[in-house]
Formats: C-alpha cells, structure tokens, sequence
C-alpha cells in the first residue's frame, strides 16, 4: 500500500520547505547570559500590541545619558498582572531588569519592573521562550 | 504525583537548554507545529463535510474516513512530536500556563473524538447516509478540536 | 522622500481604527486568533485539493467531488482570511510596510491566486476527461504543488513577520 508511505514522504518534504525565520521571540533577539538594571526617566511609552515598549534616559556612571529601549508584553497580559496603562507617565522613574539585546542596540526585554509605587511586575511577553524568572538582583548595574 | 520535577528536569536537560539559546529552533519548531495543524484540520473537516453529506458524497462515509486516514496520522504525529519540542523549550512556564493545561485537556477529549468518530464511520454501510450518533460525534469532535486551537493561542497571550 | 503608499499606511496606523486595535487589551489577539485558525482552515482544504490532484490522496474519488465543494469553502476563508488580515494589518500598517517579510508573503499570495487562475484556466476546464483518473494532468500536477509548498509557506511567512 504506498499511498501512507507517499504521504508521509510528502509531509516530510513540505516541512523542509520552510523559510528559517531569523527570529525567534526571545533567544534569537536577546541574550539571556547578559543581565541587565536600568535606571531612568521614561521618555516615551508605547502601550501597543504585539509588544509594548518604554524609553528611559539612563545615566551612566560617568554621567553620561542615553536613551534604552524596553520591550514588555501585549497591553492585555500586562494588565491581566495589574500593570495598567496609566500606571506609569512621562517623567517617572523606572528600574527595569532585563536582558541586553543581541544586536548591542539599545534595546532590553523588560523581565521585572519596578513601578514607581514600588510594587515589582513581570514585564516579559508570554510565550516567547524567555527565562522564567527576572535576572539575579545584584546583576550589573548600567 | 506531581509532574513539577519532571517539567525542572526536562528544563535543564541538554534538550531544553538548546531549544531555549537557539536563535531559530523554537521559530521553526512553531511553523512545523502549525502546518501540521492546517493538515490535521484539513482531514477533519473533509471528514465532517462528508458524514453530513456536503462534499465528496460520490463515495461512502467509510471510504472516505479510510482515505484520510494516512494524512490524520502523519499529521497527528508531527503535531504531537513538535508540540512535545515546543514544551521542552520552557516546560515550567507551561506548567504554571492555565491556558496550556487547558489546551491538554480539551486536546486528550478531541482525540477520544475522533476516534469515536472514526469507529462510526468505519461501521456506517456504503451507500448509508450518516447516524444521527456519527453526526453529534463528528460535529462535537470539531467544536473540541476548534477549542485546542484557541486554547493555543491563549498560551501565548496570556 | 516618503512615498505616497507610505504616508497612506502611516495615516491608516495613525487613524481611530488602527490605534485602537493597536493598543487594545484584547481585541488585537482576538483578530490576530482568528486569522490564523483561518488559515489553518484554509491552507488545510487547499492541501487536501492539492493532495487528490497529485494523486496521494481519496484517489478513489472522482477529483470534481473533492475539487467543487473544497473550493467553494476556501473562498470563504480566504475572504476570512483578508478580513482578519486587513484589520490587523490597519494597525500597523507603518510598521508592516517597511517589512521584507510581509512583502514577501504579499507577492506569494500574488503568486498562489495566479497559480489557481491558470489551473482553472486550463486542467480544470476539461476535468470531464480526466475526473476518474487517480492522479490529474501533468500542468494541473504542477499548480496543485506550487500551491501546496506556496501555502506552507504562507503560513511560515505570517509567523515570521513577528519576528523581523
């Protein structure tokens, strides 16, 4: 009977067909073995679906300040955690734990946030294959 | 018996802390899970449009489950082999995923579905039309497949 | 210098519409669910077309009784598909423009309506002659897996503009 073994061959061939995305959520575009604290004053905030984001000034120990990019999760998972959209506001002052973007842009993916309440949120996207929990407390400091 | 040690060790075998650095793995991974759904889905709706009598009525209910066979299985098996991968890439975050168990659940139901399904359809006569029995089943099994679908996408959205 | 279909796009993104789908609690992953169990549906009956057509599957079956009901049922999902599509696409529609990936799935799509225009064209119309065959004309062949690969493709397409 040839006919499962050609279907077979054919699924297996469909499947080797497909295009290799270059990302993959959360290790294609992040690098977990680099933990990151930041410090600063939101610049910009992008409540938005598939991904939110925030922007801080961060100053660095010699003074010096840039501007880094938080990537956090959709409104919806976010809120569903009791972080509301307007819970934070320009001019507040955020401490985000990440993890350092792959490229070396400006960029992390916010695993804890420290709201200015004080209260500590899980800003991760669900799903995207992250690590479980927030980078260690005494991570290296930006 | 809880499945948490279990989930801890598949997290730190070799298997899943490779899934977890690769860059593409999880992505493509994801694409083979939901080509084998489009498959899957494929062969139990052309099964259902025959049992009531909408599409490919040239030939019996039997006939045509026993031609769709092949394709069901093979797509079954890729869906489960790569949703198996897919876990492995963070078996505590799915643990702890409400929407996950869920998914299992409504999973292990539209299984015992469509082989209930298919046993009716396998006993129906050639030129019979459909019982109402394989009616309610195949119509019930899509409705459950339909709710593993959704519940996938709340994995992720949760 | 921004091109007219770019300042489209960013006036769609900007408008009501886009900017409340776009930072919605909910209604985005709503759409964006329901467009991809659309595809799932609809790329399923395509394949099970392509797969009598190539003669590995319902052989049995005269190739009209699978190819007439299955069709009529993808035009639905395929306006499904368009409908979901569109609105999210409304939603970051500035973002999207610029992005290689989703052209490339557009051209597909392109590629894969041409594809089923041509098999209709030409196979489809003498289907009298080779209905009861188990497997389907070389040219009607050819179409049935361009259009197999093609919406594989579009699938590993869609999930990979999420990631550029």
């Amino acid at each position: 009977m040839h006919r499962p073994l050609s279907a077979l061959v054919v699924s297996l061939g469909l499947t080797s067909s497909f295009t290799c995305a270059a990302h993959h959520s959360f290790a294609a575009e992040f690098d977990g073995t680099k933990p990151v604290r930041l410090v600063g004053v939101i610049t910009k905030i992008e409540w938005t679906n598939p991904h939110s984001y925030f922007y801080l000034d961060v100053k660095d120990s010699k003074g010096v300040v840039s501007n880094w990019g938080c990537e956090a999760g959709n409104p919806g998972a976010l809120s569903r955690r009791g972080w509301k959209r307007g819970d934070i506001k320009f001019g507040d002052t955020l401490i985000v734990d990440g993890f350092l973007a792959k490229d070396g842009s400006h960029l992390i993916d916010a695993r804890r946030v420290i709201l200015p309440d004080g209260r500590y949120v899980f800003g991760g996207t669900p799903g995207d294959g992250g690590p479980e929990d927030a980078p260690a407390a005494g991570a290296a400091t930006h | 018996m809880s499945l948490l040690p279990a989930c801890e060790w598949l997290a730190h075998s070799w298997l899943g802390v490779s899934l977890r650095q690769s860059s593409w793995a999880f992505a493509l991974i994801e694409m083979v899970h939901l080509a084998s759904l489009a498959l899957l889905g494929g062969c139990l709706l052309v099964a259902a449009l025959r049992v009531f009598g909408w599409a490919l009525t040239a030939r019996g209910i039997a006939a045509i489950a026993r031609g769709l066979a092949p394709l069901a299985a093979v797509s079954l098996l890729m869906l489960i082999a790569s949703g198996l991968l897919l876990f492995a890439d963070g078996p505590l975050r799915y643990y702890a995923n409400g929407a996950f168990r869920t998914k299992l659940l409504l999973f292990a139901a539209a299984l015992a579905g469509a082989v209930v399904t298919r046993r009716l359809a396998q006993l129906t006569p050639p030129a019979a039309a459909a019982s109402m029995r394989l009616k309610t089943s195949a119509a019930l099994t899509l409705a459950l497949w339909l709710g593993v679908g959704i519940a996938g996408r709340v994995i992720g959205v949760l | 210098m921004d091109s007219l279909p770019l300042h489209f796009c960013q006036w769609l993104a900007a408008s009501w519409v886009g900017t409340s789908i776009r930072e919605s609690d909910n209604l985005f992953s709503v759409i964006e669910t329901a467009h991809v169990l659309g595809i799932v549906v609809t790329a399923g009956l395509i394949a099970i077309v392509d797969l009598r057509l190539l003669g590995i599957l319902l052989s049995g079956s005269p190739a009209s009784d699978v190819i007439r009901p299955l069709v009529k049922l993808t035009w639905c999902g395929f306006t499904w598909m368009l409908a979901s599509g569109f609105l999210l696409f409304w939603s970051e529609a500035d973002r999207l423009y610029a992005n290689p990936v989703f052209r490339a799935k557009l051209v597909l799509l392109v590629i894969l309506g041409l594809n089923q225009l041509v098999f209709h064209r030409t196979a489809y119309r003498r289907i009298a002659e080779w209905d009861l065959n188990p497997t389907a004309p070389r040219t009607a062949r050819l179409t049935a897996g361009l259009s197999l690969v093609g919406w594989l493709a579009v699938i590993a397409l869609g999930r990979a503009i999420a990631y550029l």
